[in-house]
């Protein structure tokens, strides 16, 4: 046989073991399918990360074997196409039972595709049986009770999604490395001792000619790293503006008292802000905002830089790749009092805030819906939620459930002070756009602050204006929706079997329409003319 | 809108299915509920098609259906002008036909409402007009009271002078004394506890609003934590040391996982400190 008959041989062959074991694949399915006693699950989710695509296969195992007559089906999805993916299934009518969501802000979408929650997280997860947790409604159970926006509705005032862990940022540094070039130089504990670190990393690596980098980042990476260190100049600032530290303020109301003149970009904590980003983007690699992600992870694991600032979701998949030791540590910012940045810190920010994520709903259209709750009670149980931390290497996201040695570094520390306001604040919107797209102006090699505030002075107020105008409009449409929705439930509370909760629902609906009717008001007014 | 739940298959399955059918097969409720559930979860479109349907039945309360088919027809997508004239004319004919049964009175209040919030344009001067007409026909009704909210928001919110607003607001809290409607009242104090924040009327102002919502219940989870730190830090910055003492407490109880732990320890601490 010569040599490309071999070939075209071989490469029939494989097309044909490829295509019937497709089609065995695709009878397989279809015989589950059609067997009555059979009940199969499926579960879509983005993770694509090894470890974790590897705990929701362990888990499903684990349920299997309890559950007999019962499949799960676990179907990973890239993340780029998942939201076009999982759209198709459900316009389509073959969405998976359980799916993976994010933030769910579309409220259209969730109402039609997805099933409220709300009853069964009032209730005890039967999973937790002989656990402490055993009489703890389902809801309660949860680190943070369920208290995200992607786990509650903020317009629907339903649950409609459970969390399978919560996610932390920390700087992981090449441990080996840093033992090479440092020796045992002690982890940096604030601000200053960071950038001292980095410094003498640059000077002892360039003696010896070798290429490695202190602070290795990408776009994604950097922006992780200015959010903590703006946030930690402008930790004051609601105290100054609303009189205590403890008020909540969303863009609305920021936007609207940057109309009003209470902050400028001229405030001395924003200008503080803008410095200590500009400070600390020369700890980066040259060229870092053209890197991806995936790219700064990558180049992280070749052993070339001595750390990165990235969250806990990354740190199972760079434990079972790095080729180093890992250590953690937590990104340090400026000592309060201390010269220079000092001035605007009042301390250690808290991870209170830190809310659940990774959250999985479950379709209306799934066939069997109280088992597909059955599953994910169990994912979401004490034994569940261990189960899966372990070998997944995130953070647990159930009360009681320690994460694992490795993850401690990794786990919310609620002590603290509340962290500051954050310009990100305004992503996605014009205002984010022109805080973003100018950015070039503070850290670029010929970037200043005086320069970035200069533009900043000239079009944020434009943006935000543009900004506020847009979201009242949307919001509008929340609270018309609303007086549908209210009367509906105003009906029902007369049945008296469903009076006590339509009753409630009327009465969380009408608080929440009031809340956002005067807070659409307040904006409006000021857009108008600004109210001292 | 019904959804069919397969048998039970194990042995959480009827927990389960008790739980979820509280929530989705609210349908169990009686005929003409069965829409009033879809527009509860939203289903607008579902709901309006329902009413249409059930309004051509022998038996079928035709009054109860059409305030149903207009209330539906504000959301029914896509939201055109048409549909909400229609929706106003229905509620038109529901009032002029009895305006003081239930539904009279529902539809005069959701016709104060199309004109301030659904229209493409609202007409506030119209939607004040008939808020006004409710509350003065009797204000003890509770949709006399729904429509005093809204007025609130209107008259607070719209532009003057800094006298006229608390000249205004003043009005809005002699009023607010008289709802017999708790729910509606604990509404109209967190609105004017807010309005005074916005409006700088004082920290006892905002203190009194909001001390009486929290008597009266505070239902939406977020809005309750955050009645109970706003008290907590208006009862410290006047002084009212108790006070203060008591709500910082309360809201670490209720909510004990948050950024603000540290803090609200702090200043109780500070609080608890023999006087010297």
């Amino acid at each position: 046989m010569n040599r490309e008959r071999f070939f075209l041989f071989t490469g029939i062959a494989l097309l044909a073991t490829v295509f019937v074991a497709a089609g065995l694949k695709i009878w397989k399915r279809s015989a589950n399918e059609a067997n009555p006693d059979q009940v199969i699950i499926r579960l879509a989710h983005w993770q694509l990360e090894p470890p974790v695509r590897a705990a929701f296969e362990k888990i499903a195992r684990t349920y299997m074997d309890e559950h007999p007559g019962v499949s799960i089906e676990i179907i990973a999805v890239p993340e780029r196409t998942y939201a076009q993916w999982f759209m198709t299934r459900l316009v389509g009518g073959f969405a998976p039972d359980i799916i993976e969501i994010r933030s769910n802000r579309d409220a259209a979408l969730i109402s039609r595709y997805f099933t409220p929650l709300t009853e069964p997280v009032e209730q005890p997860n039967p999973y937790n049986a002989g656990t402490p947790l055993e009489n703890t409604p389902w809801r309660n159970t949860f680190i943070d009770g369920l208290s995200s926006g992607e786990a509650y509705h903020p317009q629907l005032l339903d649950y409609y999604a459970v969390p399978v862990s919560q996610f932390t940022n920390r700087v992981i540094y090449n441990r080996t490395l840093w033992r090479e070039v440092l020796g045992d130089t002690p982890l940096p504990t604030n601000y200053a001792e960071l950038v001292a670190v980095c410094t003498r990393f640059s000077e002892e690596v360039a003696k010896t000619g070798r290429s490695a980098v202190p602070f290795l980042a990408s776009k994604y990476h950097a922006n992780g790293v200015y959010q903590r260190l703006f946030s930690s100049q402008t930790q004051k600032v609601t105290e100054q503006l609303r009189g205590t530290p403890l008020y909540i303020y969303n863009w609305l109301e920021l936007g609207t008292d940057y109309l009003r003149g209470e902050w400028s970009v001229d405030s001395p904590a924003f200008v503080s802000g803008m410095s200590i980003m500009r400070d600390v983007s020369g700890l980066f690699q040259p060229g870092y905002e053209q890197l991806s992600r995936e790219d700064g992870g990558f180049r992280f694991l070749q052993g070339t830089a001595l750390m990165i600032f990235t969250g806990s979701w990354d740190y199972g998949s760079y434990r079972d790749q790095a080729q180093f030791d890992l250590g953690t540590f937590k990104l340090p910012i400026p000592e309060p009092g201390s010269p220079g940045y000092g001035e605007h810190v009042a301390g250690l920010p808290s991870e209170g805030s830190v809310a659940t994520g990774a959250v999985f709903s479950l379709a209306r259209q799934s066939k069997y819906p109280d088992q597909a709750l059955d599953f994910l009670q169990f994912l979401t149980s004490e034994r569940g939620n261990r189960l899966f931390a372990n070998a997944s290497g995130w953070l647990p996201a159930i009360v009681g459930v320690e994460p694992s040695d490795e993850l401690k570094p990794f786990y919310p520390d609620i002590r603290g002070v509340r962290n500051g306001v954050d310009l990100g604040l305004f992503e996605q919107q014009n205002a984010g756009r022109v805080i973003d797209n100018s950015r070039h102006l503070l850290l670029g090699p010929n970037g200043s602050v005086e320069a970035y505030r200069d533009h900043l002075r000239k079009k944020l107020g434009p943006a935000l204006r543009e900004d506020l105008f847009r979201t009242v409009i949307q919001q509008n449409k929340v609270v018309q929706r609303q007086d549908g929705v209210i009367a509906a439930f105003a009906q029902l509370a007369k049945d008296p079997e469903h009076a006590a909760r339509a009753l409630l629902k009327q009465r969380e609906n009408e608080e929440s329409q009031a809340a956002l009717e005067t807070l659409n008001a307040w904006v409006s007014l000021n857009l108008e003319e600004a109210v001292p | 809108m019904t959804i069919t739940l397969p048998p039970p298959r194990h042995r959480t399955g009827a927990r389960v299915r008790h739980a979820l059918g509280a929530t989705l097969v609210s349908a169990a409720l009686n005929a003409g509920a069965a829409p009033w559930v879809d527009m509860s979860i939203g289903f607008f479109n579902e709901a309006h098609a329902e009413f249409i349907k059930e309004e051509k039945s022998p038996d079928a309360d035709l009054r109860a259906l059409r305030f149903g088919e207009a209330v539906s027809l504000l959301n029914v997508q896509p939201r055109t002008d048409s549909n909400i004239d229609r929706s106003y004319a229905i509620f038109g004919e529901l009032f002029a036909a009895a305006p003081d049964d239930d539904i009279g009175w529902n539809s005069r209040y959701l016709q104060g409402r199309i004109e301030q919030q659904q229209r493409s344009k609202p007409d506030l001067a119209k939607a004040e007009a008939i808020f006004t007409e409710l509350i003065r026909r009797n204000p003890s009704h509770s949709v006399a009271q729904r429509a005093q909210v809204k007025l609130a928001v209107i008259r607070l919110y719209s532009k003057t002078d800094p006298a006229e607003r608390r000249r205004r607001y003043d009005e809005f809290t002699d009023h607010v004394a008289k709802f017999t409607d708790t729910g509606i009242k604990v509404q109209m104090h967190l609105l004017l506890a807010e309005a005074a924040r916005r409006f700088n009327f004082g920290n006892e102002t905002e203190l009194a609003h909001l001390l009486a919502a929290h008597e009266g219940g505070v239902t939406k989870r977020n809005l309750r934590a955050e009645a109970l730190v706003r008290i907590g830090d208006l009862a410290r910055l006047t002084g009212r040391v108790e006070l203060a003492r008591e709500f910082y407490t309360l809201f670490l109880e209720q909510f004990p996982r948050n950024d603000r732990l540290s803090t609200i320890e702090g200043y109780l601490a500070v609080l608890n400190a023999p006087a010297r």
